[in-house]
Formats: structure tokens, sequence, C-alpha cells
């Protein structure tokens, strides 16, 4: 009873093949068998059982099926859920219960999706391989040796091991995309502002967004359309109106482009190979195929390593063992408290980034690095407006390389912080972008990344269809 | 770049984090390699552009019940009644 698509789980359900309460069930055995030997859970929720059976009797009462009816789900813990525990992946925040659940949660389970666990992440987002996790690390599927990619790795291997049939994360510098790329499944950031932050505990306020994980892409839209749209509680998100959920699947005069910043030598061959072939495939499919420019994007990574590690300093400071959390206690005044608290619940790549967080906010420095970088997004953005002028979408390898062994590049900060060379662009610039499977290296997935243009949203998915359509990259499974 | 000898002290300090030696030693080594790295960014003409702020879109400022109060006293680490309680701020 192996599902990989929504509509595949609403054609059993109306058969009445099987029953929400047995989907659930089925999802949370697979994750009790399989989880021990690849850590992407912290937890699952037993309450799910009983939301299952609720779900069951409206059914059964004659309601019509949701759009996300039996859909199971898992969330990465840096979303909350109310009364629950939610750490993300952090001693700080060990036992802490969230106060409201997060609107993007609320409005999945609106439509019927059942949380079956809260997965596994780098602490506070921060990584590339769900290794700064402060309390397990998470393992890849295709290769337990190897990293899942992060700092969603858990929702990742959730969904590529067939543990829960969707995932929703969040993506600052690629925290959705990398892991997708790693692990072979879709795995999409929306435009910033398009779903709501309430609710996601905050990395960099201005890069954060949440997105889902999915086996294709017409998956990825249904979950996208049912986060997305103004939520009162979250002043970043749009009261633009949410493009309708039609799109023609066709790649039919759809031009492509091929930035050459993103193929340069920092790329696997074999990886650029991949994409080299993804673009003859749309050229097949009756796309143009154009080599386009953003001169700035080699400077992405400094820029993001700066505003980031900026926007974290000063969102970290709440955690300061006061008001929840942590805290330690006993010391001498106000002060200690902070600071053993701090020393004594963050990681330390957290710690890391908070101190250059610091650095390049403090007095004397502030201008050359935190501004400076803030007037080269500016620049980046104005870069990628105008390429998407020229073309539609755009065409690049996700990740340099396919999935590291664990334990590579722990040792060297910037070795692990080039994982994310080729997924912050999007970020600074404010883009929408999707990883998707696109092929193999060494038998190690490979993903293709789509960008364009801030809320067009539907060339996303428009090109990841036709794509979808004329590939099987996203059928295959570690266990094939 | 070569960091103030202190910097990595100075740093701490103002992050309210209580480093052990051992961390300061590791920090003193990787913030330079780091630094010098996004440092590369000066070297970058940005005299025409200007950075663009994202308008907050707020929404209309009418109070609403909330019912998160209990929910949220409820994890202070030292309560009492309506109050977290705290050390000293002066010591």
């Amino acid at each position: 009873m192996s599902y990989r698509t929504i509509s595949a789980v609403h054609q059993a359900l109306r058969s009445r093949q099987v029953s929400v309460a047995e989907l659930v069930d089925a999802s949370l055995h697979h994750i009790a068998q399989a989880d021990p030997g690849l850590g992407a859970f912290l937890r699952t929720r037993p309450t799910v059982a009983d939301e299952a059976a609720d779900a069951d009797a409206r059914l059964a009462g004659g309601a019509a099926p949701r759009p996300l009816e039996g859909v199971t789900l898992a969330v990465k813990d840096n979303m909350g859920l109310v009364g629950e525990e939610v750490t993300a992946a952090s001693k700080i925040l060990s036992g802490y219960r969230a106060v409201e659940t997060a609107t993007a949660v609320h409005r999945l389970q609106e439509l019927g999706a059942m949380v079956v666990g809260k997965t596994n992440l780098d602490e506070f987002a921060m990584g590339a391989s769900t290794e700064n996790s402060g309390f397990q690390p998470t393992k890849n599927p295709w290769n337990t040796a190897l990293v899942p990619g992060g700092s969603s790795g858990g929702s990742a291997v959730a969904v590529a091991s067939g543990q829960s049939l969707v995932a929703i994360g969040s993506d600052t510098g690629g925290s959705i995309r990398q892991p997708a790329a790693f692990c072979g499944v879709v795995g999409f950031k929306p435009t910033y502002g398009r779903i709501s932050r309430y609710g996601l505990i905050a990395l960099a306020s201005s890069l954060d967004q949440i997105g889902p994980f999915t086996h294709t892409v017409e998956d990825a839209a249904v979950l996208y359309h049912a986060m997305a749209g103004r939520d009162d509680n979250d002043a970043t998100s749009s009261n633009r109106a949410v493009d309708a959920d039609t799109v023609e699947p066709s790649a039919k005069n759809l031009r492509v482009g091929l930035p050459k910043e993103f193929f340069g030598p920092g790329v696997d061959p074999q990886v650029a190979e991949v994409v080299q072939q993804a673009a003859a495939k749309f050229r097949e499919l009756g796309a143009t195929i154009h080599e386009v420019s953003i001169p700035h994007a080699p400077q992405a990574l400094a820029t993001y390593y700066i505003i980031q590690p900026a926007e974290a300093s000063s969102n970290l400071a709440r955690y300061d063992g006061i008001r929840y959390g942590r805290s330690e206690r006993g010391g001498h005044g106000l002060q200690d408290i902070y600071r053993r608290t701090r020393e004594a619940g963050f990681g330390t790549e957290v710690k890391r980034r908070i101190m250059i967080g610091t650095f390049v906010l403090s007095a004397g420095y502030a201008d050359a690095f935190y501004h400076q970088a803030n007037r080269v997004r500016a620049m980046l953005r104005e870069e990628f407006d105008r390429v998407f002028d020229q073309v539609d979408v755009l065409l690049t390898p996700t990740s340099p390389t396919t999935a590291f062994p664990l334990g590579a590049r722990t040792a060297d900060p910037l070795q692990m912080y080039l994982a994310d060379l080729l997924t912050v662009p999007a970020n600074l610039a404010n883009i929408p972008a999707m990883s998707l499977p696109g092929g193999f290296a060494d038998g190690l997935p490979v993903g293709i990344q789509l960008m364009a243009r801030e809320w067009n949203e539907a060339a996303i998915f428009r090109a990841g269809l036709a794509y979808q359509s004329a590939t099987d990259w996203h059928t295959r499974t570690p266990t094939d | 770049m070569e960091l103030q000898p202190k910097l990595v002290e100075k740093l701490a300090a103002l992050a309210r984090l209580e480093l052990t030696p051992d961390e300061v030693a590791r920090f003193h080594q990787q913030l330079p390699t780091i630094l010098d790295y996004v440092g590369q960014l000066q070297e970058v003409s940005t005299s025409t552009s200007v950075a663009t702020v994202e308008p907050n879109e707020l929404r209309s400022d009418v109070a609403a019940p909330s019912t998160a109060g209990p929910r949220i006293l409820d994890q202070a680490p030292e309560r009492s009644g309506e109050f977290w309680k705290v050390d000293a701020v002066f010591s």
C-alpha cells in the first residue's frame, strides 16, 4: 500500500480501497520500521490517529473529500503546532511548546492533511547537511553513509523514503531545494511573502520561506496553493492575489535561460551534464534555450553569508532563558542567565553565525559589510529582473555536487557554506525556485533547479509539469 | 583578514555568549577565513545602487481577543503569579 501522489490517495479513498485511518497507520508503521536507520523524525504525533478517525467519520457522513484528504504530512520541527513541542532541533528549546499553530500548517490541516510527525533539521535551520541538529543526524536513504542535505534534511528524507506522502520545510538559502536535490524529490520555495511565516521559528526574516516536498510537481502545486496567500499575522505576507491553480503543462515556446555563472568551475561536471540533458529535453518539448548572464551571481554567496548571519544574530537574541526554553539560573545576576543559557543551549554552528552576524553589524564594520551586502543584493535583484524580460524560467543545477559523506565538511565551515552556492541567489532576489529530480550521477540523485520572476510561480509549475510528463526521474526510489 | 586580538571575546560579550577557551581558540582560527571570503564584497562597486526594503503590509490596528496568554506564561522558567521572575538587573 504505497502511494506516491495525492491523486492516487484520493482514488483509493473514493473507491474505498483504503481509509484515512489506514493511511495514517501505514505511515506511522513505516516510520517505526524505517526511521531508526534514517533519523528523519524527531517525534511522531500519536494524536493524528484521532484526527484520522474524525476524517473518516466526516467522509462516512457524506462529506466531500478535501483537497488534502488522507495526505500524510511531515513538518520540519521549526514550525509549531499549538501545545506541542517544537525545538528547531536546538537544546535551547527542548521541551518548549508552540503557543500557536503556524499558519501554513493550519491551512494544510484544514484541507485534510494529517501531520504524522516533526522532522529533524540543522539547528535553527543553519546548515546544509542536517548534521548541526542538536539531537541526531539524519541519513540519506539512497546511501546511509551520506548526508540528506539541509537544513530540511528530515523532511526530504520523510518523503524520499516513503514515510510520509509529503512534507514541508523552510528555505532561507536553499534549505528546501538542496535536500530535495540530494534525496531525489521535488522541493519548492515560493516568492518571498507568498506563504506566511507566522509560526515559523525565524532564522533570517528577509529570506525565510516555507515550502513543500513532494514526489511530483503537481503535488507541490497543490500544497503551495493550500498554503499561499495573505495572513494578517505576518506583515511580510503579500496581499497580492494568488494565481489560479490552472497551468498549461506544456513547454512549447517556453523561453528557458541557462545563466553561465551557475555552470562555473565549482560545479561537478556530472551534475552540469545532467542539467544540459534537461535543457535538451526542454528543447525536445518545444522550448527555446538561451544563454544568459547574472553578472553578480558569483558574489551571491558572500552577500548571503553577511545578511543571513546578521538577521540570525538579531532573531536569536530572544533565546535568553527569561521567558521560555532552557534557562541556566543560579549564577550572579541577569547577564549570567543570558550568557550561560546561550552557551549551554546553542550548538557550535549557531554560535559561529551569531558571531559573524554580530561582527558585520558592529560599529566600524556595518557599512563595509552589512550595508554593502544589501546594496549588492539590490543589484542582484535588478539583474534577475532584467533576465526575466528575456526568458520565462532559468534552468541551473540545484547543488554543485551530489550528496557528500557524513562528517566530510564539518571541520571546515566555508566548505559547508559552498553547498549553498547555487541556491542563495533566489532567496536574495526574493524569487520562486524549485528543485526537481533530473537524473543521477554515480547512482546518486541530481536535482535541476528552475527559477522564475517574482510572483511567477506559474512558469515554474508549467515547466516542471512538462518536464515530468516526459521523464521518469521522479518515479525512482532508493529501494529500486 | 587580521582580527584585533580580543575581537572574538568582544563579539561573544556583545552576543551574550560565554565561550569556552576551546571555542575562543576555534573561532579565532575560523572567523578570519570566513570574513575574508564575505569581505570580497568590498570590491564590488555599488555606488549607484540603493538597497530596497520590502514594504510591510500592516493589518488594521484593532485589538482582538487572544487565548495565548496562559500558554505563554506556562512556559516561564521561573514565575511569580502573572510575572516572569528574573535575577537582579543590577548585581
